[in-house]
């Protein structure tokens, strides 16, 4: 049998327990979007204004690091919303449980129809 | 009852006020400009320090905190020296400046635009540039004054000494120190006049001259003063031998027609236009007069005689200090604005008119020159320190005091 995570059988089951640990790209990927383009804009800045693209360092690292904050603090603030949001369905779900049974699974056989190739 | 108090308060602080002024202080009114040597035996004014513009904006905050009119004084003024070639114009204003203690202005020529801020030459490019791009100044044209390129040059002329009175302007307005200049953007178009007399440039280049005249010409101030030093055509011709600069002795262009045409326009058109405005002494210096003279002379001018309702000294009849506050932003920090009123395009003059491709290697050569890769201060290469961490640009584009070259 293939691994993988547990499939929910039903709607409570799907809005709690541990999440899965995401990928470590996704984990950083806002801060560090932010960062690149923080410190591509100076380099721009630089080139257009006829100046090194190297020089004031420190507007590199002041408008990168700014912004790489920016972007963790939005995505934090994001995932949080999607917590509180998860959080707010768990408690209907658990104070409704006769309006969510337990998923009936299906397969595609019983979904797809057969083939029958006419022209 | 509150209208009486408020009334009532104010009366006795400004009578106060007004007794403290008479009675205490000893009130004398200078009204003139005042050499040196009279300032000297006169009571030192306290006035705060001269605004540096060169480095530092002045916008609309600073205007709380720095009042324009505390710095200018009865010498803050612009003076013009104007008159024919070789007339003892530039040695006159040197002299004036140094006796008035004012700001000269060596006269407005192209290596103030070919020589950038690191020394390079532009013109030593030429040989790298196609013919309809090479540079051209007073020495290509007074050796060949036929060429396309002369119309080029007089609007170049023309712009330089637009941007040398914006910052006469600037200089004036924030620091109160008066200037003086050698020749100015007002008397330029005699030159245009001359050339198109003697078929130098064309009837469109001249339409085109004066479009450009018009344009920007209406947001300067008058000058205070204009100095005309008179020498008749034969005069000039003769000095113009003793001076000895090869390229003028030799000229095909300084005619005595093309001098004679000159001194028409001047006298007839610039000193007959701007003494509606600007107050005029005019000298025979044809052996080179007394400088003393000439200071005796404007010590004497009375600036402040003319009423609101006259047309004299206008440009500088300000009530307000937020007028003189807005003049001063706009001469000292908005010259880059002022100077792309130039901005005009000149697609129906032949001679005004480059070719794409040559359009394009001029850009790449002038590019790649010594010291114009990257903004002054930034080349590394040409001996510039601290550039990783430096961010500032220059304030302000001031031309520098460079005279022209006589060989």
């Amino acid at each position: 049998m293939a691994s993988g995570p547990k499939i929910a059988t039903t709607p409570l089951e799907l809005l709690s327990g541990p999440a899965p640990e995401p990928p470590f790209l996704s984990k950083y990927w806002a801060p560090f979007a932010c960062g690149v383009i923080g410190f591509s804009s100076v380099c721009l800045a630089n080139y257009v204004t006829k100046r090194p693209v190297w020089s004031g360092l420190q507007k590199h690292v002041l408008l990168s690091a700014g912004l790489a904050g920016i972007g963790k603090v939005v995505d934090d603030y994001r995932n949080q919303y999607m917590a509180d949001r998860d959080a707010v369905l768990r408690h209907y779900v658990e104070l409704h449980p006769e309006d969510f049974p337990p998923f009936e699974r299906k397969q595609y056989k019983d979904i797809l129809e057969s083939w029958i190739p006419i022209r | 009852m509150s209208t009486f108090v408020r009334l009532g308060l104010k009366r006795i602080i400004q009578n106060q006020a007004l007794n403290n002024n008479f009675n205490q202080k000893n009130v004398t009114f200078i009204r003139t400009i005042t050499s040196k040597t009279t300032r000297m035996s006169q009571e030192d004014v306290s006035k705060p320090s001269p605004w540096p513009y060169n480095e530092k904006g002045y916008n609309l905050f600073n205007y709380f905190f720095d009042k324009t009119t505390s710095r200018l004084d009865e010498n803050s003024k612009i003076i013009v020296v104007e008159g024919p070639l070789a007339a003892g114009k530039s040695k006159c204003a040197k002299q004036l400046a140094s006796e008035l203690d004012m700001l000269y202005l060596p006269e407005a020529n192209l290596d103030m635009m070919y020589i950038n801020n690191y020394g390079f030459d532009q013109r030593k490019l030429d040989s790298e540039l196609p013919e309809s791009c090479i540079s051209w100044d007073v020495m290509d044209f007074l050796r060949n004054p036929k060429h396309r390129h002369t119309l080029r040059f007089q609007l170049q002329q023309y712009v330089v000494k637009l941007s040398q009175y914006i910052d006469a302007l600037a200089h004036v307005l924030s620091t109160g120190q008066g200037v003086i200049l050698d020749r100015c953007v007002y008397s330029d178009f005699v030159f245009a006049e001359a050339m198109f007399s003697q078929g130098f440039i064309s009837k469109l280049g001249i339409k085109k001259y004066y479009e450009f005249r018009d344009n920007t010409i209406g947001e300067l101030l008058r000058p205070h003063l204009i100095i005309y030093l008179d020498i008749p055509v034969p005069k000039v011709l003769e000095n113009i031998k003793k001076r000895g600069i090869s390229y003028e002795q030799d000229s095909k262009a300084l005619t005595p027609q093309y001098l004679s045409v000159m001194e028409k326009h001047y006298k007839q058109n610039y000193l007959k236009e701007l003494s509606k405005h600007s107050e005029l002494l005019v000298y025979d210096w044809t052996d080179a007069g007394d400088v003393e003279i000439v200071i005796e002379d404007i010590e004497r001018i009375d600036f402040n005689k003319y009423d609101a309702q006259d047309t004299h000294l206008k440009d500088w009849d300000h009530k307000m200090e937020e007028d003189w506050a807005s003049l001063r932003h706009k001469y000292a920090d908005k010259k880059e604005i002022l100077m792309n009123y130039c901005n005009i395009p000149c697609f129906e003059v032949p001679e005004l008119v480059v070719d794409a491709e040559d359009a394009n290697t001029y850009h790449n050569v002038i590019e790649e020159a010594p010291g114009n890769k990257f903004l002054p201060g930034y080349n590394t290469h040409l001996g510039d320190t601290g550039t990783i961490f430096k961010m500032s640009s220059p304030h302000r584009n001031t031309l520098p005091l460079r005279e022209r070259r006589t060989s």
